[in-house]
Order: C-alpha cells, then sequence, then structure tokens
C-alpha cells in the first residue's frame, strides 16, 4: 500500500507491507519494523524498543508530544489527485487543542465572541515561552474550555468554535 | 568561612553550588517550590525549606519568601545561583539588610552592570570600546529614526533594563522601525517593568566571546575567554573555551580589557564581561553579574573550582588563584540540554523522565537536574542538564562530547539532543567558523526533520493509520488548511512561524 502523507506540512512517500508481525514501512528508503495495537482511543505503535501512543482524531494524530496535523493523499492506485477536503462548514464545531502542556496565561475570548481565523483564543506558558493558540476559521466561541491560570496538558481542548462560512472557500 | 549556606535556586545550578559547598565543610540550605517537591536538588542538600507555590513569582523570585527561609534556617550566606534572584539589587540589598552576606557582587556594582547604558557609559568612559550606539534612553520613533540612519542598518533595541536577550529586537530596514520600537517598548515594559529602550548598531556575522572574572579588593583574576556563539533567539546553547578566533594577543587585551572593566564599576566576587568580535575587533556588550551557566567549561580547563572561589572571596578570605598561576590544560565544549524539541520548533516538553541515562568518561562532567522518574515542571526554565566535556586539544573535545550526545539517554521529555548531534556534525561548526546567528543561517534545527526521529514519529503516525484502517479505504480524511500558532518568549508580543496547533473537527470519518 502505498500513500502520501503530509505531517505538519511535510510531505512524505509512504510504503507499507504488511507482514504476520505487524508492518515494514518504508520512507525515503529508511524502513521501520512496526508492530501496532489498536484500542478503541488510540494505537500502540512500536518500533524497535521505542514506543510511541498514537490518538486518531479528524485530521490530527496525537502523540504524546503533542498534536501533529495530518493531510493524506491516496497514491496506491497511481490515482495522484490530490483530495482536497472542504476546510470548514458552516455550522461546524471543532475543538481547539492545546499544543504544548502549560499554564493558560490569558483566555482572549469570551463564549459568544465572534472570532476570525488566526485570532488569539487562548494563551499558553510553558518554560518561558508563550505560545498563542488560533482560531482554526471565522466563527463563534461556542465553549472556553479553560480558565486563567490553569494547567493544562498538550493536546486539552481549550475552546469549541463553531465555524461560518467564509473560511469555507 | 561560613556555616550554612542557603541555596536559592533549584535544578543544576543549586546541585551544582551544593557539591562545592559541601566539600567546604558548609552545610547547605535548599529552597523548594511546590512543584519541586520531590526535585532532585533536594536530595543534594542537608535541609530544605519549602518556599511557596509552583510560580517563579511565589517562590524562587519571591525575595520575602526566600529571606524568611534564611532566617528560619538560620543561614549565615546565601548563593543565589544564576537566574531568579541573582542579578536583583533589592534581593542582594536586602540580603545585607537582613544580615546575610550575598554571594556575589555588592548590590550598587549590580545595579550599575544591569543597567545597560550606564553600562556602556562607564566602559566609554575607562577607553573600552563599545559598539557604534546612542547612550540613551530613546523618547521616540522619531529620535530612533535619526539614530538608526546615522547608525545605519541593520540596528538593534535594547532594553536599558534588559537581560536574557529579552527586549531585543533588530531591525533591517526603515520601515520595520516603527513597530519594533512599540513592540520593543512594551516586552521591556512587561518584563522588566521599565520601557526604556537604546539603540545599537547590529554587527552581522559576529562572534559572543566572553571573559570570566574573579575579584576581590585586592586581587583581579581574569580567565581564557568563552565563546558563545552557537545561541537560538539569543539564548546560548553551546560554549566552548577556549575561542578558535582568538589568538595570544588579542586575548591576552580581552582579559585586560575585562578585568579593568569590572574593577571600573567596583565589582567584588565573579562576573563576566561579554564583548562582540567583529573582523579581529571587539566591542563591549554587557556585563553578567553573576555565576554563569557555562562556568564549568573555565573550571575543565584551568582547574579551578569557581564556586569555590565566588564563596572565597564573599567570606573575605580572596582567591586562590592570581593571574601568573593560572593555566589552562586543552579545550572544553558544553551543550545545554534542554526540555525542548527540536523537531517541533523548540517546544517546550515538560513531563516526567522515565529513563535517563548519562554519559560517561575521562574528560566528561555532566551537571544534571534531573535523574530517572524526575518529573520537569512547566514553570521553570527549559534547562535540565549541562553535558561538559574536555579534550587535549578542540578536535578532541568535538569527538568526545559527540560520543556523549550519543550516549546520552534522557526519555519521557524529548530534548534538544539531537540539534546537538546535528550541530556537531554542520562544517562550520568543526571548522571553529561561528557566528551568533549560525542556528538560524544553516537552518540547522530544520535539517534535523530529514532524519532519525522525525521519520520515526511519521513512521508511527502512518502505523496507526494503517492498524487503524484509516488508509486502507482511501483518503477520507476531513482535511482543513493549517493555520500557524504563534510564538513568543513570554511577554514578547511579535509571532513567528513555527509551532504545533490544535484543530479537530467534531465529526466522523
Amino acid at each position: 500500500m502505498r500513500f502520501r502523507l503530509d505531517v505538519d506540512g511535510e510531505r512524505r512517500e509512504i510504503d507499507v507491507e504488511r507482514s504476520a508481525a505487524g508492518f515494514a514501512i518504508r520512507i525515503d528508503g529508511a524502513v521501520y519494523r512496526v508492530r501496532t495495537r489498536s484500542t478503541a482511543e488510540f494505537v500502540d505503535v512500536r518500533i524497535g524498543t521505542k514506543r510511541f501512543r498514537v490518538r486518531l482524531q479528524g485530521n490530527e494524530a496525537i502523540l504524546e508530544d503533542g498534536v501533529h496535523r495530518l493531510r493524506i493523499e491516496d497514491v496506491s492506485e497511481d490515482r495522484a489527485d490530490v483530495v482536497e477536503g472542504r476546510p470548514t462548514e458552516t455550522g461546524a464545531v471543532v475543538d481547539v487543542r492545546s499544543s504544548m502542556p502549560g499554564r493558560v496565561v490569558r483566555v482572549a475570548v469570551a463564549v459568544g465572541a465572534h472570532v476570525d481565523r488566526g485570532q488569539t483564543l487562548v494563551v499558553l506558558e510553558a518554560m518561558k515561552m508563550q505560545n498563542e493558540i488560533p482560531s482554526p476559521g471565522d466563527g463563534v466561541v461556542r465553549e472556553v474550555a479553560v480558565a486563567e491560570g490553569e494547567i493544562v496538558t498538550a493536546d486539552r481542548v481549550v475552546a469549541s468554535i463553531e465555524l461560518r462560512g467564509s473560511s469555507a472557500s | 568561612m561560613f556555616r550554612r549556606l542557603l541555596i536559592a535556586n533549584r535544578g543544576e545550578i543549586a546541585i551544582r553550588v551544593a557539591r562545592t559547598a559541601k566539600e567546604m565543610g558548609i552545610r547547605c540550605i535548599g529552597v523548594y517550590s511546590e512543584a519541586d517537591r520531590n526535585a532532585l536538588h533536594r536530595a543534594a542538600m542537608d535541609e530544605t525549606v519549602a518556599i511557596g507555590g509552583p510560580l517563579p513569582a511565589d517562590s524562587y523570585l519571591n525575595i520575602a519568601h526566600v529571606l524568611r527561609a534564611a532566617q528560619d534556617s538560620r543561614a549565615d550566606a546565601i548563593h543565589p545561583g544564576y537566574g531568579f534572584l541573582s542579578e536583583n539589587p533589592t534581593f542582594a540589598q536586602g540580603c545585607a539588610d537582613a544580615g546575610f552576606v550575598f554571594i556575589g557582587p555588592p548590590p550598587d556594582a549590580m545595579a550599575l552592570s544591569g543597567d545597560k547604558i550606564a553600562a556602556r557609559r562607564s566602559m566609554a568612559e575607562i577607553g573600552v570600546p563599545v559598539t557604534a550606539g546612542v547612550d540613551r534612553p530613546l523618547q521616540s520613533v522619531d529620535e530612533a529614526r535619526a539614530v538608526a540612519a546615522d547608525l545605519g542598518y541593520p540596528v538593534i533595541f535594547k532594553a536599558t533594563a534588559g537581560g536574557g536577550g529579552i527586549g531585543m529586537s533588530r531591525v533591517d530596514r526603515p520601515a520595520d522601525l516603527a513597530s519594533a520600537f512599540e513592540s520593543a517598548q512594551s516586552v521591556a515594559l512587561a518584563n522588566f517593568g521599565n520601557p526604556d529602550l537604546f539603540l545599537e548598531k547590529y554587527l552581522l556575522r559576529a562572534r559572543h566571546v566572553e571573559v570570566q572574572v574573579l575579584l576581590d579588593s585586592r586581587d583581579g583574576v581574569g580567565f581564557v575567554e568563552r565563546e558563545c556563539s552557537v545561541q537560538r533567539r539569543h539564548q546560548k546553547l553551546v560554549e566552548e573555551t577556549p575561542s578558535p578566533a582568538v589568538g595570544r594577543t588579542l586575548r591576552a587585551r580581552l582579559i585586560d580589557t575585562a578585568v579593568r572593566a569590572l574593577r571600573a564599576l567596583r565589582y567584588r566576587n565573579a562576573g563576566t564581561v561579554e564583548f562582540l568580535l567583529h573582523d579581529g575587533r571587539f566591542t563591549f556588550n554587557e556585563v553578567n553579574a553573576r555565576l554563569q551557566v557555562e562556568h564549568p567549561i573555565t573550571e575543565m580547563v584551568t582547574g579551578v573550582d569557581l564556586v569555590r572561589q565566588q564563596i572565597r572571596i564573599a567570606a573575605g578570605d580572596g582567591p586562590e588563584v592570581s593571574q601568573s598561576e593560572l593555566t589552562r590544560h586543552g579545550h572544553a565544549i558544553e551543550c545545554r540540554v534542554n526540555a525542548e524539541d527540536p523537531i517541533r520548533n523548540f517546544l517546550p516538553s515538560p513531563g516526567r523522565v522515565v529513563g535517563y541515562r548519562e554519559p560517561t568518561g575521562p574528560g566528561v562532567r555532566v551537571d544534571s537536574g534531573v535523574a530517572g522518574s524526575s518529573v520537569v515542571p512547566p514553570y521553570y526554565d527549559p534547562l535540565i542538564a549541562k553535558l561538559v566535556v574536555q579534550g587535549r586539544d578542540r578536535r578532541q573535545a568535538i569527538e568526545r562530547i559527540r560520543r556523549c550526545v550519543d550516549a546520552y539517554e534522557i526519555r519521557g521529555v524529548y530534548t534538544n539532543l539531537p540539534f546537538h548531534r546535528a550541530l556537531l556534525q554542520t562544517r562550520a561548526f568543526v571548522r571553529g567558523d561561528l557566528w551568533t546567528t549560525m542556528v538560524a543561517d544553516l537552518r540547522i534545527a530544520a535539517r534535523l526533520r530529514s532524519r532519525g526521529p522525525w521519520q520515526e514519529r511519521i513512521a508511527a503516525i502512518a502505523a496507526a493509520l494503517v492498524a487503524s484502517g484509516r488508509v486502507a479505504r482511501g483518503p477520507t480524511f476531513p482535511l482543513q488548511r493549517p493555520s500557524v500558532a504563534k510564538w513568543a518568549v513570554a511577554g514578547r508580543p511579535q509571532p513567528f512561524a513555527g509551532g504545533g496547533h490544535a484543530v479537530s473537527p467534531r465529526r466522523r470519518w
């Protein structure tokens, strides 16, 4: 099976062969022998002695280090066409998650507020670095799930946004 | 000599100070915040005192709490380490007022070093070359514009009260000046309570070299220079001594200048004078009025325990070495090990260390604040350990530290060790061709993504996709265009690209 996988904006050709013991995954000429164990919530992946716990949600894979954005193209039947998903649909509610563990230093929006794509929703701080979490699209804040001063884990939902059509172009 | 020393810090530096103090027969009193209840530095002390909540302002930065701990534990001296209260003149004065010996410079010398404009003026007065710039706080954007036009671009805004690279803002074109001025001002106000800025000419491809000095009322000793050009966003990552760019004549001038500079500030105890080296000429950059993170490389090549000298000077015993007795053996390099993920734009990676093994061997020293099962809290600096090696020469030191980086095992939190591995392989570093923006210019962190650890993560994600049956059915992802998270040093509002964001549609596949 072959597919293209775009992780955080970097595209790789992936070649997967199933075997009795698991998978052989080939990326850029390197081969990783991988075993997996799936549950309803996550997939445990073992590569050599390293273990990764991967949770898949929407177009994201959540590893212990945080959230990676994914995009897949199917090339297994040489269909090179890129499948463009509709970025956002009016009325869709998206959860916005924290990218790192840290402390909420500022909640910049309130429930019911209109936000633009890229507008800062929440500011996190960890180890003297601040990370602004932006809105994924134009819309209305449906829920703010954190409070200032709160400590959050890496993939915690910090807010939910109901998207409005303008960014779905 | 002191009998009871309070070490007002945490992590590796608290442990490092305690090691020397114990060797001197001094009882060590540690302090800890609620987040550090199980921290490794507590175990290095004879006694520890709780000083408040996890936030630095409630504990390690809280002057009243620290002084109270010193009183309660009947300390006679306080070592501040680096960071936190180490360069706070109010704290140094508070120690003196409460009857504790502060192990560091006198408060007025500290205040003078911390005021960058005053320090520049003092240097110019005694004939130390300073980087071209203005020696007064800028009143307006127009004034800044006029000064910048005189100096010629690029220029750099610096906060008068600044430090640690915070509040510095490089400007390459006149069009960017106004916004840089305003944002640097607000950062300076937020971080230092003082919005004053001044301007300096920004030197391209400059090296950062610095001279460690020990001073008491009689003697002054200047050590062989350290080169700290490998930086990211004005934060040092790798330091070495001696500098590959400094010969005997220049070295003598640097050392002489540094000792003279600190004398002019009426400085006592250990301090460091930073210079920029540019086209074979040096200019004064700033004074660091504390023990520095990178002090071990100087200790490795000279055999002098700098903390021991600090304590002796504070106790009135004077340093054990004089300038003429100072010898030097080989070359030392330090890599700062930070709990940051270099593959994800140095995203902070607090968490629990689940596996830990340090490299060892001849010429190897690890100053670590963590061990197996330590928790790295999100509240403090990402520095968790310092890997220091010494070799017969620079080449051997590089070979040795490469071996150690490979052998260093830290699991549970991501560290910048993969970055160090890549850096130590770059041709520029191996040649000794170093400059302060080399990490960005050579895209060292970006290139990491094309190998090892990043690929492994992609493989893990790919495997999870296949194992969960999501790929077999074809490309069924609900796709979204990414928006980029904005990053900033605490208090700094300017955005920069990178970081992950987090969005997931609440619907089914």
